[in-house]
């Protein structure tokens, strides 16, 4: 049986150059056969099966403005799966943004785009932006009357730009400005020109990564010698494995609970229905319904957002501190907490107020809130034990402990703001006090 | 000894789950052909237990230490 | 604990039956859905194709018929016409497909310049082949190995429109096999909208 083996390694040593796997992908530490050391996994299993579903749903799907809605509800109504398959896309682009979410943030509390691994964060924060895209332009296809009028909404933003800047922008999105232009060329997009960029960002994340190999658990060093498995069996195994319970768990949700079709657009229906962005660009529209951005000052709070996007990306260049645990870098890392909690507040706080436009101080007052607080329970967490031995010793997935409890924390806070403010504050500050002090206590790690 | 039980006992019942997935999915696919709504519901659960079996599969399979090549 | 060869091929085994048996699951659901043929038409319909007095003489008038990939040719000829109704018994229709290799052939009112009689009819300018519309679209030129199928026509002399009622074998280039003489295929392959 193994004199088969040698000869099929053999016939393809001569002829791809390719002695073993282990000489193009780095065999993997025995530690990070954790979940969440593989949530980039999951989000090329998740574009992978967005590129399968998208190409099933596009031998029925047609892109013209009469044809694009019906045939949506025909494949919802009267394909066999098709249903499934539409709720399934649907699903996993939702699913996608949230572990992509999750995941840069995961990267960012353990610190895992320091030197010398800056370059998986830029093309990770590229990958973010194409991930972004692919929902905006996915979200018009099926021409319903509130896709189509968000989209609108959205579009209509460019022309706060100056012209030199809009005028390119509008003519390569919506053409000649007709429904058909805009939908060929926001289609073209989806199917085309994104999968195409993703596909080069993410060889250069997947090849980048291979150059430096997983970054260790705190308080290891990148040379040590641990413990490794093969791609082959051992990883290919695990990554099928993880994929395999993420896409039939996906399915089953896609099943049980399946999407439903908005009615067709019409500019009579249009007229209403309150447009609004899909979720996740919630946290972007509440910003934007500010009282200080309102009419031509939008462009200011288009700048804003488009500067915060910028210093995401810049992240490796600003917080070049060689070490990785919270309390060698405790400002960057409260900062990227108050983010993270800022963002969902703002998700849900969007949704509890559809189209109305936010007081000022309102948002000073509720952000300003967040930050103050999480601000102060972290520097007590952090301060007491900088001094301990066990200062710089952090379990990885504290850090996801962390987050998920402050913004756990601060949602349901804002829930309850109508409850009365002691009771968020409280609130708040148990989960981030709670959070920050477990990170400290913690010790052991994973061998 | 036990251990092998266990792995072995785990392979066949992930088998099963899958066989009787497979066999979920073809009973009821002349129903979704007709538009069936309880099948509509049921069908992609069908579809997700299969891929999860098989992932438990490789789960038990892992277990063995037979992927430590 | 040395590694047991038997032991760990079957474990192997396992991994690819599973594998299979997922793929075996997978194949059913995903080629249902890819591969829905459209509504199925059991007996020819009745269509209004146009109106006599839409006519004129040598403009070819194109419509689907049975199925929306089945385009043909409705014609008034200058003279009657084997099996042509009307007044004159001049209008004619027959299936725009040639049937040599599928092309969609051009109305010609002579056949004469590319070789043919010189009677109206289709010639296919893919590899020539020439149909008599006078004589049943018998082929008079060319490599076709049967006629294009006639489309059974009707008019309803009160109010002048003209019906589609059925086809004439041979069937439609693609639907059946070639040159068939069972009409049932020509409902199939396509769908009726």
């Amino acid at each position: 049986m193994s004199g088969v083996l040698e000869r099929v390694q053999k016939w393809i040593e001569e002829r791809f150059g390719i002695k073993s796997v282990d000489n193009i992908l780095r065999p993997i530490p025995n530690f990070s056969f954790r979940p969440d050391y593989w949530t980039g996994a999951i989000l090329t299993t998740g574009f992978i099966m967005q590129g399968l579903t998208g190409f099933l749903l596009l031998l029925y799907y047609v892109p013209t403005p009469d044809q694009a809605w019906a045939s949506t509800h025909y494949i919802m109504s009267s394909l066999p799966y098709g249903s499934l398959i539409l709720t399934f896309h649907l699903y996993d682009a939702y699913a996608i943004i949230l572990i992509a979410f999750l995941h840069m943030f995961r990267h960012f509390f353990v610190g895992a785009y320091k030197k010398p691994r800056e370059a998986m964060w830029f093309y990770g924060v590229i990958l973010g932006l194409i991930t972004l895209g692919f929902g905006f332009t996915g979200y018009l296809l099926p021409w319903t009357v509130v896709s189509k009028s968000a989209t609108d909404v959205g579009i209509g933003m460019l022309n706060y730009f100056p012209n030199w800047l809009t005028a390119p922008l509008k003519s390569l999105i919506v053409g000649n400005g007709t429904d058909a232009a805009e939908l060929t060329r926001f289609f073209a997009l989806h199917v085309i020109l994104l999968p195409l960029l993703l596909a080069l960002f993410l060889f250069l994340k997947l090849y980048t990564f291979e150059v430096h190999g997983i970054a260790p658990p705190l308080g290891h060093s990148e040379s040590e010698n641990v413990k490794k498995t093969s791609w082959m069996p051992g990883g290919i195994l695990y990554v099928l494995m993880l994929a395999l319970f993420y896409i039939g768990g996906l399915l089953i949700i896609s099943s049980v609970f399946p999407a439903t079709l908005p009615p067709e657009y019409s500019v009579q229906a249009s007229m209403s229905v309150t447009p609004e962005p899909d979720w996740y660009f919630l946290w972007i529209y509440q910003i934007l319904k500010l009282s200080i951005f309102e009419g031509p000052n939008i462009i200011y709070a288009l700048i804003l957002v488009g500067l915060m996007f910028v210093i995401l990306f810049l992240v490796p260049l600003i917080d070049t501190r060689e070490g990785r645990s919270p309390s060698e870098r405790p400002v960057i890392f409260t900062l990227g907490m108050i983010v993270a909690t800022s963002i969902v507040f703002l998700t849900v706080w969007a949704y509890l107020t559809p189209g109305l436009t936010i007081p000022f101080y309102q948002a000073v007052i509720y952000i300003g809130g967040i930050a103050l607080i999480e601000a102060l329970a972290a520097y007590a967490a952090l301060r007491r034990r900088r001094s301990s031995a066990s200062a710089g010793k952090v379990h990885p997935s504290i850090a996801m402990i962390v987050m998920v409890s402050s913004v756990i924390g601060a949602s349901a806070s804002l829930l309850l703001l109508e409850k009365g403010y002691l009771i968020s504050v409280l609130l708040i500050v148990g989960f981030v006090y709670a959070a920050m002090t477990s990170i400290s206590k913690i010790e052991r790690l994973r061998k | 000894m036990k251990k092998v039980q266990l792995l072995l006992v785990g392979l066949f019942m992930t088998l099963l789950g899958e066989l009787l997935s497979v066999a979920g999915i073809y009973l009821s696919s002349q129903l979704i052909i007709n538009n069936d709504p309880l099948a509509r519901l049921l069908s992609g659960v069908f579809i997700g237990l299969l891929l999860i079996s098989f992932g438990i599969m490789i789960a038990f399979y892992r277990l063995s230490g037979s992927s430590e090549a | 604990m040395s590694v047991d060869e038997n032991r760990r091929n079957f474990l192997k085994g396992m991994i690819a039956l599973g594998a299979l048996v997922v793929i075996g699951g997978l194949a059913k659901p995903i080629l249902d859905y890819a591969t829905v043929s459209g509504e199925i038409v059991t007996t020819f319909p009745k269509i209004k194709v146009t109106n006599i007095s839409q006519l004129q003489v040598n403009q070819p008038f194109l419509f689907n018929y049975p199925l929306t990939n089945e385009p043909n040719y409705l014609v008034m000829l200058s003279q009657p016409a084997q099996y042509g109704i009307g007044p004159q018994n001049n209008i004619v229709a027959f299936s725009a497909i040639c049937e040599h290799l599928g092309c969609i052939y051009h109305f010609r009112t002579s056949l004469a310049p590319y070789g043919g009689p010189d009677v109206p009819g289709g010639h296919c300018p893919c590899h020539g082949s020439l149909y008599d519309y006078l004589d049943d679209a018998k082929v008079v030129g060319g490599p076709a190995p049967c006629p294009v199928p006639r489309v059974i026509l009707e008019l309803d002399s009160s109010t002048g429109d003209i019906y589609a009622v059925g086809m004439e074998p041979p069937t439609i280039y693609a639907h059946g096999p070639s040159c068939s003489s069972d009409v049932e295929y020509d409902l199939q392959g396509g769908s009726v909208d």
